[in-house]
């Protein structure tokens, strides 16, 4: 069985990712709970400038429950053309994107 | 203003040249308030107090008095929109400086030390530099408009050859396609020739309400727009709202059309934002700058000379002082002291600023 994702919501619906004390979209105060991590890959570059020296993709995703926009670490095979299905997964304080080709 | 570049001299030593040029120009020493732009001191060059060093530079030009100092603040934009307030407020002088000291450090070394004033920590949290987010930014663009990638080498191009002619300019280099597109990627699609540079420099200027000095030109518009800080959470990743509504503001505050303008110095930290921009301030409906700069229209002697200094793109990029820097272009544009990169009968300017991705902008309508 997949692992649900811990998420946000405000009472008006807007779903999060990201633990911010209101809603960004309407500062109503937040809950947790935890939503389907499919999602697809809106956005993806390739970073090869950058201070680690070592190239990564950075991506903005949108989660299919609640429409949570995120930013994101990318991993695995995508096609970056705006339709990829990622399944999202937190590590730390970052929301890894992985290519469900991969 | 200093030209742009690298410095050997330090950075009071930079502000010191760019405040003693404005109060020259200005021919007054009677200060009542100034306003500094700086992005980021601390982190570049190790200075906690950047207004007590304006402060120290001002005392050895034999300012009058010992005018309040405010900032820094993180754009050029932002400091020039608060001293025109003040100007209007208090009827006194006020000089607006801007310094930045970034080229003794390697690229690498600076993004890592800018990130943290250039995202919010969730970015952060994910490695996000600026260059990076500007990638999403214009993927979106093209993505929603279908711009070809051409369209933003031309934009490199064009400024580059501007640029040549501005003895103040960083890169007084033409360049060309072939050269833009074999420039290493930085983060996709953008290239090393569609970023600005790391630059020092310093600039500044002297705002009057007064009419005493009636033949320069005068500030009529200007205005403010803002976006989400987090570019996750922006309702469109490849427009600049922020651009829309500060230009509305500006022109309504002029009372001035679009096509009154003749000149703009836009911001260009990288070369799609300058078409995006462009469209984002109402010039061309979303998706159709390009053409234009295709057709040569925005080059001096088009229709619209836009970034004639060459932008952030070629002039430079002394982060905090973009927006004094366009000032200082557009001032001399509308003087007719622009020598060969001058845009005959340029009558009425806009100068727009902005930090980042954009989500704070600034633009200023300025007449002669």
């Amino acid at each position: 069985m997949r692992r649900k994702l811990q998420a946000w919501r405000c009472p008006n619906g807007h779903v999060t990712l990201q633990h911010d004390n209101v809603c960004v979209s309407c500062g109503a105060s937040l809950r947790e709970l935890h939503i389907d991590p499919e999602a697809v890959l809106e956005l993806v570059t390739t970073v090869r400038v950058n201070p680690s020296g070592e190239p990564f993709q950075l991506g903005i995703a949108v989660t299919r429950a609640g429409r949570a926009r995120t930013i994101c670490r990318v991993e695995g095979a995508v096609r970056a053309l705006g339709h990829d299905r990622v399944v999202l997964e937190r590590r730390g304080d970052m929301i890894i994107a992985r290519g469900k080709r991969s | 203003m200093t030209r742009v570049g690298r410095h050997e001299d330090d950075y009071a030593t930079l502000l010191g040249h760019a405040a003693a040029a404005a109060l020259r120009a200005s021919n007054t020493q009677s200060i009542d308030s100034v306003f500094l732009s700086s992005f980021a001191p601390r982190e570049l060059c190790g200075i906690d107090d950047a207004a007590a060093l304006v402060r120290g530079v001002l005392r050895e030009l034999g300012v009058d008095g010992t005018p309040a100092v405010h900032g820094p603040f993180k754009t050029g934009g932002e400091a020039l929109h608060h001293a025109i307030e003040r100007c209007h407020a208090t009827d006194g002088n006020v000089l607006v400086i801007g310094c930045e000291k970034m080229m003794h450090l390697d690229a690498a070394t600076a993004s890592g030390l800018l990130a943290p004033r250039v995202s919010d920590p969730v970015e952060n949290a994910h490695g996000a530099t600026l260059p990076s987010l500007a990638a999403l930014a214009v993927r979106a663009y093209v993505d929603a408009y279908r711009v070809p990638a051409s369209a933003f080498d031309d934009v490199a191009i064009k400024n580059h050859a501007n640029a040549v002619h501005n003895p103040d300019a960083q890169f007084r280099r033409a360049v060309s396609a072939e050269e833009v597109r074999a420039s290493p990627v930085i983060a996709d699609p953008l290239r090393r020739l569609h970023c600005a540079p790391m630059s020092d420099g310093a600039a500044a200027c002297v705002l009057t309400a007064s009419n005493a000095a009636s033949d320069a030109p005068r500030l009529t518009g200007w205005g403010r727009g803002a976006d989400a800080v987090r570019f996750q959470d922006r309702e469109h990743a490849g427009r600049f709202p922020a651009a829309t509504q500060a230009s509305n503001e500006a022109f309504t505050r002029a009372r001035r059309a679009r096509r009154d303008i003749d000149v703009v110095e836009i911001h260009d930290a990288f070369a799609p934002f300058e078409l995006m921009n462009l469209e984002a301030m109402g010039f061309f409906e979303y998706g159709a700058a390009w053409r234009a700069l295709a057709r040569g229209e925005l080059s001096p002697g088009g229709r619209m000379a836009v970034n004639p200094s060459g932008g952030m793109k070629a002039r430079g990029h002394p982060i905090g002082v973009c927006g004094l820097t366009s000032m200082a272009e557009i001032h001399a544009q509308l003087s007719g002291a622009a020598g060969e990169r001058q845009h005959a009968g340029a009558r009425t300017a806009l100068v727009q600023s902005a930090g980042g991705v954009s989500p704070d902008t600034y633009v200023f309508i300025v007449e002669q």
